[in-house]
């Protein structure tokens, strides 16, 4: 199952990485724990050690038609769970 | 390949959006790769997760008093580069005339695949005059494991200099003659990382 997660600001990576590696699954980040996940990071590619398997943070295909479970990561807490991707 | 599926922003207007493929799509493209600061405020991102697998880790840390042993070291690795990009390795690596450091990992590998790519280099550089090796392999159970005991001991990466990046393509590497290559990337700078 391909989870996805939304990170709100202030949600650092090393936190981002604790939430994945919970419902077992990698996700591509940066390396310093302290780097925000919603961030500036992102805009700048988003390079990985993983990048070379699972593209840049920045990776996008223009065309998609699924919609994933959701998980929503605020700092300090986790406040939901399986919620629907939104898709407006 | 996917990872970040949607941007909430609040624009310079004042606007709290939503920025994916279909709504502002503009915004959803500038914001990956324009700098950070740019386009708003980013209130939060959305990414796709992959699965979780076992990582497989070399890493090389030289000590050398012969500027000559770490530029043929350097050759060495841009001859790996094409075949370690092909088995999916990525990593990172800091280096400077006295000193060198390496750390590459693949989720697509066994130990002992690890250990057959590496073992050459490892051997090389030892044979090199001036240089002081040590080199290991390992394999960690899924990300945070390595994640954890290379990056969560307290320090913060980074440093106090500004930096710049270059994506290089594939051709560069597929050089018969890597140490070209070596030499010229040690002309530009003397403190650089290869990644």
């Amino acid at each position: 199952m391909t989870l996805v997660f939304t990170f709100e600001a202030g949600v650092q990576w090393f936190e981002a990485y604790q939430a994945a590696k919970q419902h077992n699954r990698a996700i591509i980040g940066a390396s310093s724990q302290g780097v925000g996940a919603a961030g500036g990071w992102l805009a700048g590619g988003g390079h990985s050690i993983l990048a070379p398997n699972y593209g840049l943070g920045a990776s996008n295909s223009p065309v998609r038609t699924k919609s994933y479970p959701l998980i929503l990561c605020r700092r300090g807490q986790r406040i939901g769970d399986n919620h629907r991707h939104r898709r407006r | 390949m996917d990872n970040v599926l949607e941007i909430t922003i609040v624009t310079a207007d004042g606007d709290h959006v939503i920025a994916n493929p279909y709504r502002n799509q503009d915004l959803f493209w500038a914001l990956r790769g324009g700098g950070g600061g740019t386009w708003g405020v980013v209130t939060s991102a959305t990414y796709k997760t992959h699965p979780s697998k076992p990582l497989s880790l070399a890493f090389l840390s030289v000590n050398s008093t012969n500027a000559n042993s770490t530029q043929n070291l350097l050759a060495e690795i841009i001859r790996l580069t094409p075949s370690l990009v092909e088995q999916g390795y990525g990593g990172c690596s800091g280096i400077v005339a006295d000193q060198f450091q390496l750390i590459l990992l693949s989720p697509n590998v066994t130990a002992e695949q690890t250990q057959a790519t590496f073992l050459p280099l490892f051997e090389f550089a030892a044979s090199q005059p001036g240089l002081s090796v040590e080199n290991s392999t390992v394999v960690y159970q899924d990300f945070w494991s390595w994640y954890e005991i290379a990056f969560t001991n307290g320090e913060m990466v980074g440093a106090p200099t500004e930096g710049s990046s270059w994506l290089l393509p594939k051709d560069i590497f597929q050089t018969s003659k890597p140490e070209d290559l070596a030499a010229e990337l040690f002309k530009i700078t003397s403190n650089f990382g290869y990644w």
